[in-house]
Order: C-alpha cells, then sequence, then structure tokens
C-alpha cells in the first residue's frame, strides 16, 4: 500500500513537472506554442528600459478566424507590435490588434509581429519563468508560461 | 594506352584552364558588400555632443569609422545591429582598435549624450555614442542620406522613429566607401573592414 501510493505520488509530481515545463497550451483550438521572453544578450542586465519582447507561435485550429487582441502581465505593458521594413527603412507600428486566421499558424518574432513589454517593474533574466495572458476576441483569455532568454 | 595518350594533350589544357581560373579566384580582389562608392566619397565633418563632450567626426583620420543611425527606444532594429557590430568587433581582434563605430541617434527629443553613452556601452565600451540638437542632426543626416521621422505618439506618449537602417563605412581618410544594407552578415563586415584597413 505505502509502495503503491509513493508511486503515484512519484507519477503525479512527473505529470505536474511535464505541465509546468511545457510551453503548448490549447484552448478552444487555439493553440499556443514556443513562447519565450527575448531579453537580447546585449541589453540583458543594462539598467535602462531594455524593451524585452515575446516570441511565439499561435496555431489557430478552432475553424473559425480570430483576432488577438491584448497581452496583459503583472510586470509589464504589453503592446502589439509589428516591425516593417521598407526597403532600408525600418518602421514599427503599434497595433490594436492582429489578425489570427483559420487554419494558420502565426508566428511572432523578431522584425516581424511581436509583443513587447514596456514600463517593466521588475528586471528578467535568462531563466526565469514569467505568466502572460493572451485575449483573443472569439478564444477568450489563454494564460501561458514563458521561459526568459537572451536569444 | 593509346587512348590515355591522344587524349592527354586535352588532360594537360583542362587542368591549365583550372588552375588558371584559381589563380584569377585568388588574385581577384576583394569586393566589398553593399553598396560600394567608386570612386569613394569625401564627407563633410560634424560635430556632435558626446558625454564627455563634443565630438567632431575628422578627429577619427586614421581610423576606418562605421556610422550607425538610430534610436535608443528603438525596439527591434538597432540593438540587433549594434549587437553584430559588438560581433564584428570581436572578430576582427586587434584590428579592432583602427576602428571606431559611431551610435548617432535620430531621436533628439529623448536621446541625450548621457543617455546615448549608457546604451552604447552595454554593447562596447569603444562604441560612442552621439547626440545632437534637431537642426544638428536633420545636418548630418541629410549629409549621409539618412532618412528619418519622429512618429506621433501613442496614447502612453510612446513614439517609434522610422529610419534608414544601412550603417556607413568611412575609411581612414573620411571618405565614404560603402553602405551596407542591415542585413549584412558579421563575417562579411569582418572581411570588408579588414580590407578596408589594409588598402589606406
Amino acid at each position: 500500500m505505502h509502495r503503491t501510493s509513493t508511486r503515484i505520488t512519484l507519477l503525479l509530481s512527473l505529470f505536474i513537472t511535464a505541465c509546468s515545463v511545457s510551453t503548448s497550451v490549447s484552448q478552444g483550438g487555439m493553440e499556443i506554442s514556443d513562447v519565450h521572453v527575448v531579453v537580447p544578450a546585449a541589453m540583458a542586465g543594462m539598467d535602462m528600459n531594455t524593451d524585452p519582447f515575446v516570441t511565439l507561435q499561435i496555431k489557430n485550429g478552432s475553424g473559425a478566424d480570430d483576432r488577438l487582441i491584448g497581452v496583459t502581465t503583472d510586470f509589464a505593458d504589453a503592446m502589439l507590435h509589428e516591425t516593417i521594413m521598407n526597403g532600408d527603412v525600418a518602421t514599427m507600428k503599434t497595433l490594436k490588434s492582429i489578425d489570427v486566421p483559420a487554419g494558420t499558424t502565426s508566428e511572432f518574432k523578431h522584425g516581424g509581429f511581436h509583443i513587447m513589454f514596456m514600463n517593466m517593474n521588475k528586471n528578467l533574466k535568462a531563466g526565469n519563468s514569467v505568466r502572460m495572458t493572451l485575449e483573443f476576441a472569439k478564444a477568450g483569455k489563454i494564460t501561458v508560461s514563458a521561459t526568459v532568454t537572451n536569444e | 594506352m593509346r587512348l590515355i595518350r591522344r587524349d592527354l594533350p586535352y588532360i594537360v589544357l583542362i587542368c591549365l584552364l583550372l588552375a588558371a581560373m584559381a589563380a584569377y579566384e585568388l588574385s581577384k580582389p576583394h569586393e566589398l558588400h553593399g553598396m560600394v562608392m567608386k570612386p569613394s566619397k569625401p564627407m563633410p565633418d560634424f560635430t556632435l555632443q558626446s558625454a564627455q563632450g563634443p565630438v567632431s567626426l575628422s578627429s577619427f583620420r586614421n581610423k576606418v569609422v562605421v556610422l550607425y543611425f538610430g534610436y535608443t527606444s528603438c525596439p527591434d532594429v538597432c540593438p540587433f545591429t549594434l549587437a553584430n557590430l559588438r560581433q564584428t568587433m570581436s572578430a576582427l581582434g586587434d584590428k579592432a582598435k583602427d576602428v571606431q563605430v559611431i551610435f548617432i541617434s535620430v531621436d533628439w527629443k529623448r536621446d541625450t549624450p548621457e543617455i546615448m553613452a549608457r546604451y552604447v556601452a552595454n554593447f562596447n565600451r569603444d562604441f560612442l555614442g552621439l547626440a545632437g540638437t534637431q537642426s544638428q542632426i536633420d545636418s548630418v543626416t541629410k549629409d549621409f542620406g539618412i532618412f528619418y521621422v519622429l512618429n506621433p505618439p501613442d496614447e502612453n506618449g510612446y513614439y517609434s522613429v522610422d529610419h534608414n537602417a544601412s550603417i556607413r563605412v568611412l575609411d581612414r581618410l573620411g571618405r565614404l566607401v560603402v553602405i551596407w544594407p542591415n542585413d549584412t552578415k558579421t563575417s562579411e563586415m569582418t572581411t570588408d573592414l579588414e580590407m578596408i584597413l589594409s588598402t589606406n
């Protein structure tokens, strides 16, 4: 009996650990994966606003077009941005929402669509784990965990 | 055997051709990456503010100057470009002492010489950050063919700045020799700088 309960405890803790390190979350057909908060290596530890950004993938398997309309965290203001290169000119746009069409996978990354943290109230370091909530017009709010990296 | 003897002149000819092609490739001058100025273009001097006081471009004669225009609130392109330049300087080793990287802010509203100094020091302590008044920045950007515009602020007061993201390289005589597109690889920048350093 004692051995059985030990085994169950072990399996449960393994399951919980696996869930906590997983960066993939699904809800209502919307799958969020590969979530990372990037503090560029060159900026790590600098004593001024570093504006980290988020890289992630959103796979919309819900069967309906949707839009990412906001991101919230308890450590910063989050903004939706898009960097566009018009020839040699770099332009950054702040967006109210980002379309996530049905049946597509949208990649958020450096040089394209990205989520940027501003007005940070805590210094992020590589290896930290943070939580953020993505809000979609139809799928609602989805909370994900992300690891802070320097690349 | 007879076949080999008959083909021997052709085989020798092909070998000679291959050797000639290899010799040409080896002797061919290194071509710079990006938009190469032919001839190199003398550039007007300018004076802007560093945290330690006024600095003129002409004070870097005898050094190769790498000029990049951006701003410290730049979320994306500027930090990655400066990180690439840091990597390039590292790859140059001892030769890096003959190269001066200068980051000029086009965001004359927010960036001060002190902010610029702190910002560039996070990439490389030898990088120089310069700021100026609107008229000074307008003059320098016009001379160096840089477009920039401060966009209207959003509801949080944040504004972005559109700007050219290419990098200008001046030789030891202060002449513009090449403009690197923003996606130039660090290995390409390194070989270009080695060549520019060795030619004058």
